[in-house]
């Protein structure tokens, strides 16, 4: 019967989803960042249109 | 028949500049021979690791003379502002890669030479009985290695990190080649025939059409203002 | 459309968990250490069909001109990078119990290395090249050279390390499984690749809509 070594998959999923996360966050951070300035965009030229 | 002739015409020129000013060959001679030296002082004592390990340090000192040159492929072009005159090739921009590649070709087969001529001397390899074999699978690495040196090296020429990016990219995506000719050349020198090393040379010949094909077609756009 | 398709990839990879650890039974040789191959496993896969895709966007791209095609290739080489990174880390962690170091030189972990600072690569030629269509350009033949290079990798790495590794890893692929991993196996790529799905087509819009606020 082999050791199940549970604090290596720990460190293994651990990982991976600080990995997935920190790309997810990436994308929102991403978004947001765009989103803005288009927002100044858009009220300025509804001021002036 | 002119897209022989034009490509006959970028291996002159390059062959002459380099006659003329010698800049590239001579320091990439002078680096071969001092990689020799460096060889000896670390592992000269023992000879049988050198032994060992001799296939591979022929390879390495092959591939970072080469990089050297291939990284400079079109950095005569591009200083001297003749990049348009490369652009305003008529027709189809593949008889510069081509020549360029050829060119390369020229160069790596002379510091393949000299590699080969230190070691055998200095190192005492016997290289004789495995020559033929050992000369078909420089042919093959060293077009695969042309190949896509000189690809790269028209894309590198004008990024900012030049010196960084090239070897970045070429030495990745060079590893089958590294590895097939490393291993075939260890397998030859230890007096194999050329048929045990026969996977290798059909993966060199396959590496060698995939990177001249792609090479060629996408030589334009790299070429781009 | 994009925010379902977020909510159904996390739905995904919850499953894909419940399945690695509640339902997929432990392994006999291993232990529960082979869970590890549930992520190890389907973080190539991923990677794969996301290279394939930069493969054919960039060919597109040079083809067309069209920057769609360039974005999809550069999504697509994030996620791909991202999901071997996985991979490969993941394996060196499953390496470490089972063979005892973190990193051997094995035909699996080795191409998976190779890839990675290839598609690197990729990256930093946008990223170091000014002008950004030169750059899109520049990508696009390293991504296609890149990939036209992974069965090249494969094959020489694999015969390289025929000759040095016992039994067990002499198979390029993963070696013989029950029916049941094999199901879990596939129910985490299902999983993940959902995820990637979701990454790219993230990524992709807005890299478009990056392009079209600066346009």
């Amino acid at each position: 019967m082999s050791a199940d070594h549970w604090g290596f998959v720990v460190a293994a999923y651990g990982v991976a989803i600080l990995a997935l996360g920190w790309y997810w966050r990436r994308l929102v951070h991403l978004e947001r960042s765009l989103k803005t300035p288009m927002r100044r965009a858009t009220r300025r030229r509804s001021l002036t249109g | 028949m002119r897209f022989v002739r034009r490509t006959w015409a970028v291996v002159r020129k390059d062959v002459l500049i380099e006659r003329r000013t010698k800049e590239t060959v001579n320091g990439v001679v002078f680096f071969s021979v001092l990689l020799l030296f460096v060889f000896e002082f670390t592992l000269g004592a023992d000879r049988e690791r050198l032994a060992g390990v001799l296939p591979g340090l022929l390879w390495l000192a092959v591939l970072l003379a080469a990089l050297l040159g291939l990284g400079r492929t079109f950095v005569l072009e591009r200083e001297n502002d003749c990049w348009e005159a490369l652009l305003l090739t008529p027709g189809d921009k593949g008889a510069v890669y081509v020549g360029k590649l050829a060119g390369n070709g020229l160069l790596m087969a002379l510091v393949e030479t000299i590699v080969l001529l230190l070691f055998t001397l200095f190192l005492n390899v016997d290289v004789a009985g495995a020559l033929p074999g050992l000369l078909l699978v420089l042919a093959l690495g060293t077009v695969g290695i042309a190949a896509v040196g000189t690809l790269f090296g028209a894309m590198t020429a004008h990024v900012r990190a030049r010196e960084l990016l090239f070897p970045v990219l070429l030495l990745p995506v060079l590893v089958p080649v590294l590895l097939a000719i490393v291993r075939s050349t260890e397998a030859l020198l230890a007096g194999e025939s050329l048929g045990t090393v026969d996977h290798w040379l059909k993966l060199l010949v396959a590496a060698d059409v995939i990177y001249v094909v792609a090479g060629l077609l996408t030589f334009d756009v790299l070429l781009e203002g | 459309m994009m925010r379902s398709l977020g909510s159904v990839a996390v739905l995904g990879v919850v499953v894909a968990g419940i399945v690695a650890f509640g339902l997929a039974p432990r392994e006999v040789t291993q232990g529960n250490v082979q869970r590890i191959m549930y992520v190890h496993v389907p973080a190539i896969g991923v990677a794969y069909l996301a290279f394939i895709l930069v493969f054919v966007a960039s060919i597109i791209y040079l083809w067309t001109r069209a920057p769609e095609a360039d974005h999809i290739a550069h999504a697509a080489t994030e996620v791909g990078v991202l999901f071997l990174g996985v991979n490969i880390a993941t394996g060196a962690i499953w390496g470490k119990p089972t063979w005892g170091t973190w990193w051997t030189w094995d035909a699996r972990l080795t191409s998976a290395a190779i890839l990675f600072v290839v598609f690197v690569g990729y990256l930093l030629v946008r990223r170091m090249t000014d002008d950004h269509e030169r750059g899109a350009r520049f990508a696009a033949v390293v991504g296609i050279v890149g990939a036209l290079n992974i069965p090249l990798v494969h094959f020489s790495v694999y015969w390289w390390r025929a000759l040095h590794q016992p039994p067990t890893f002499l198979k390029p692929g993963p070696a013989a499984v029950s029916a049941s991993i094999g199901w879990s196996l596939l129910v985490c790529f299902a999983g993940l690749a959902l995820l990637g799905a979701y990454f790219v087509s993230k990524r992709y819009a807005l890299l478009r809509a990056h392009q079209q606020a600066s346009a």
